[in-house]
């Protein structure tokens, strides 16, 4: 006698069988005791399976149930408002101070991107290249926010209709971005970029290329993404630079503004100056009709004329030329030469005494204000600017959890695994940016090139948020409640700025917790973009 | 594992009543504590996942249609929440081929079953789930602790529907294997588990 295959009883007990063929073996199974026992001990199996799983010998923890605590909420209560307290500090205190100083320098009557991206790096000195790249990040930041912002208000119909927030984000963009007036602009990807000395171009002009001359003239506004540029010509707008070495020696109608490594200026801008670069040289015929506001290195005025004021931020000054307007310096190290003639008034402040040339003209005498040499945890300056770097990230994990619940739970989740995400977090962070410039490398891969080290910054940055956050919830246990995991993070953050403000050990405390969530991170991503295992083939049905 | 369905509780937190959804939570959150439990590796992702499971829950308790159960809804959540964590963090080595071919369609020796059962207590059983690889574990607590259907069990593991009883029918070869190979229960009980 043919016996009953263990899937087919199984399905039987199930009740997956078709009428007909459950009679069939019902049948059979009267008829043969070996096929009916094998269905008495599947029913006692299912029994067992059922019996088990259900048994509740393990108590759920207690700190599943537990009601939500009051002190999670002045926890976060209190983390808010140390938010709003940093906030408020930032605004008052370096924000507007800046925004004036700005505006006197000729930023007034921009648009308003400008006004950021160059009023948004005063919040703690370009001196400190770390802060560069919070700022980066917290541009991209903002603008993943507000996508994310209109994904979630798309969502929910009931607060705002889908088509306003799209129009309002459109508006709220494009006022933010384009600058008044905007006209039509040429663009040019090349290798290299030549604009021939009698050329003419009408527009404004956009270029993006390895070398970049500028012979001819523009009579719009010059954006440029280069490694080298050299302009020898004229342009009748701004020059906005992104380069390695950016040298003007023709003249500029407008305003030239750029993040550059080298500048060197040997020619005539009609307006104002300001750039952020490693070194920046203003060699004997360079003539500024406008301010300007260097934040360097290494800064040399030698000779030149700048009509207006002046205003440095730097490691090194040395400055040998003719300053119509206010002198204002924050360096290390003051240098005047014999050449230098200031009309306006002359402040320093700094570490060192400056050095004065006997043979320098002074309208009026020098204010010196050295920085007094407190231990730096001393200084309120430096608990100010603590807790505004923890609300900044408070704030940035918040943002996360709130409108990325899923994805900064399996961040937390990765975190878990220690060794996998600080080895990840480390060959992450050492790599990426080799990778980023070899890809640079290539005029094709520019833009790629930028967009990751964008991307790597605000990974970098969040790295130590979402490693905080998995430190706080160790300490204070897992709770779904989201003003205790706001507390978690808020705890966490506290805790990571100790750490990595500790003499000796600090750095150590700042790599390992950025590598960790870096890390994580890093595996999040992959988890997500790797292909899923397809599903199994189907068999026949029983 | 049957409970009276919440309706009015399900109603004012859909409506945002935050007191209503924290009685809810504490209604609902041992049954899917031990969900998880018994779906995933360890304790601390059970705790870690219920948590996750509860935020999910609440983000889509609009989307709760309140005609069907909703122990059964939130096993559904769970599952998927488990599932998807399980196959995020499986690295190859438990995607089985699962090809027919590989199950016996023999007719095993019921004597053998039956004396390997009556040996084994529910703790055992439960030691030995653990110790399956994820797929076999999870069709075997979604169809004899959630009670869910065969389409629910094929939609929740992305398997054709046909294939279901072949998962859990090899579940249960495993377990056996397991239940086989473990210690006896008088080991057991000198190794201090209760």
């Amino acid at each position: 006698m043919n016996h009953l295959d263990e899937l087919t009883c199984l399905l039987y007990l199930e009740g997956q069988l078709s009428a007909e063929r459950s009679a069939a073996l019902i049948a059979h199974t009267r008829t043969c005791p070996d096929c009916s026992a094998l269905l008495h001990v599947l029913e006692q199996e299912t029994a067992l399976l059922r019996g088990a799983l259900s048994e509740t010998e393990e108590a759920v923890p207690a700190r599943l149930l537990a009601p939500r605590s009051a002190r999670a909420t002045w926890v976060w209560a209190l983390s808010l408002g140390l938010a709003a307290l940093g906030v408020f500090a930032l605004w008052t205190e370096f924000i507007e101070p800046w925004q004036q100083q700005l505006e006197q320098v000729g930023f007034g009557s921009n648009n308003l991107l400008t006004m950021f991206l160059f009023g948004g790096i005063f919040w703690e000195g370009w001196l400190d290249m770390l802060n560069l790249i919070q700022f980066l990040a917290a541009i991209i930041t903002g603008t993943l926010g507000l996508v994310l912002l209109h994904r979630w208000l798309r969502r929910r119909p009931d607060l705002i209709s889908t088509s306003g927030s799209l129009v309002t984000l459109g508006l709220l963009l494009a006022g933010l971005a384009l600058p008044s007036g905007a006209a039509a602009a040429e663009a040019h990807k090349a290798e290299t970029f030549r604009l021939a000395k009698d050329d003419v171009i009408p527009n404004d002009l956009v270029v993006y290329a390895g070398s970049v001359r500028i012979e001819g003239t523009v009579e719009g506004d010059l954006i440029l993404f280069a490694s080298q540029a050299t302009i020898t010509g004229k342009v009748h707008g701004d020059i906005l630079a992104f380069a390695q070495t950016l040298r003007v020696e023709g003249e500029v109608g407008g305003n030239i503004r750029a993040i550059v490594n080298t500048l060197l200026l040997n020619g005539i801008v009609q307006r104002n100056v300001t750039t952020f670069a490693e070194v920046v040289t203003l060699d004997n015929n360079t003539r500024i009709e406008g301010s300007l506001m260097l934040f360097t290195g290494h800064c040399t005025l030698d000779g030149g004329q700048i009509a207006r004021d002046v205003t440095l931020f730097a490691e090194q000054t040395s400055l040998n030329g003719r300053i119509g307007g206010n002198l204002t310096v924050s360096a290390r190290s003051l240098n005047i030469g014999p050449e230098a003639e200031l009309l306006g008034t002359a402040k320093f402040r700094g570490r060192q005494q400056p050095s004065v040339s006997p043979q320098a003209r002074l309208a009026s005498p020098l204010v010196v204000e050295i920085e007094p040499r407190l231990p730096r945890f001393l200084q309120p300056k430096f608990y100010l600017w603590q807790s505004v770097r923890w609300a900044a990230a408070f704030l940035l994990g918040a943002v996360l959890l709130l409108l990325l619940p899923g994805f900064y739970h399996d961040v937390q989740r990765r975190s878990a695994q220690i060794g996998a995400s600080v080895g990840f977090g480390l060959l992450g962070l050492l790599a990426t940016p080799i990778a980023v410039v070899l890809v640079c490398l290539t005029v094709v891969g520019l833009a790629l090139g930028l967009g990751t080290l964008l991307l790597y910054a605000v990974a970098a940055y969040a790295g130590h948020i979402f490693f905080s956050a998995w430190l706080g919830r160790r300490l204070l246990g897992p709770n779904p409640a989201r003003g205790v995991l706001l507390s978690q993070l808020a705890l966490g953050l506290l805790l990571y700025r100790i750490a990595a403000n500790l003499p000796y050990v600090g750095w150590l405390a700042t790599l390992l917790a950025t590598a960790w969530g870096f890390g994580a991170l890093v595996l999040v991503f992959y988890d997500r973009i790797r292909p899923k295992p397809d599903a199994p083939a189907a068999v026949p049905a029983a | 594992m049957a409970g009276a369905e919440p309706g009015e509780l399900i109603a004012r937190a859909q409506a945002g009543d935050t007191e209503a959804w924290g009685q809810l939570y504490q209604q609902y959150a041992p049954a899917i504590y031990r969900f998880c439990r018994r779906a995933l590796p360890t304790r601390e992702d059970a705790e870690d996942a219920t948590m996750e499971i509860f935020i999910k829950i609440r983000e889509r308790l609009r989307q709760y249609d309140s005609s069907r159960p909703f122990r059964a809804w939130l096993y559904k959540v769970a599952a998927n929440h488990c599932w998807d964590l399980l196959r995020r963090r499986r690295v190859r080595q438990d995607l089985e081929t699962e090809e027919a071919d590989a199950l016996p369609l023999a007719h095993p020796a019921p004597s053998q079953i039956e004396q390997l059962l009556d040996r084994h207590t529910g703790l055992e059983v439960r030691r030995a789930l653990e110790r399956l690889p994820a797929r076999a574990r999870m069709a075997l607590v979604l169809r004899y602790y959630a009670e869910m259907s065969y389409d629910e069990i094929a939609e929740t593991l992305g398997i054709r529907r046909n294939f279901v009883g072949v998962v859990l029918l090899r579940a249960r070869h495993q377990l056996r294997e397991q239940l086989a190979g473990s210690r006896t229960p008088r080991e057991l009980r000198a190794g201090g588990m209760a």
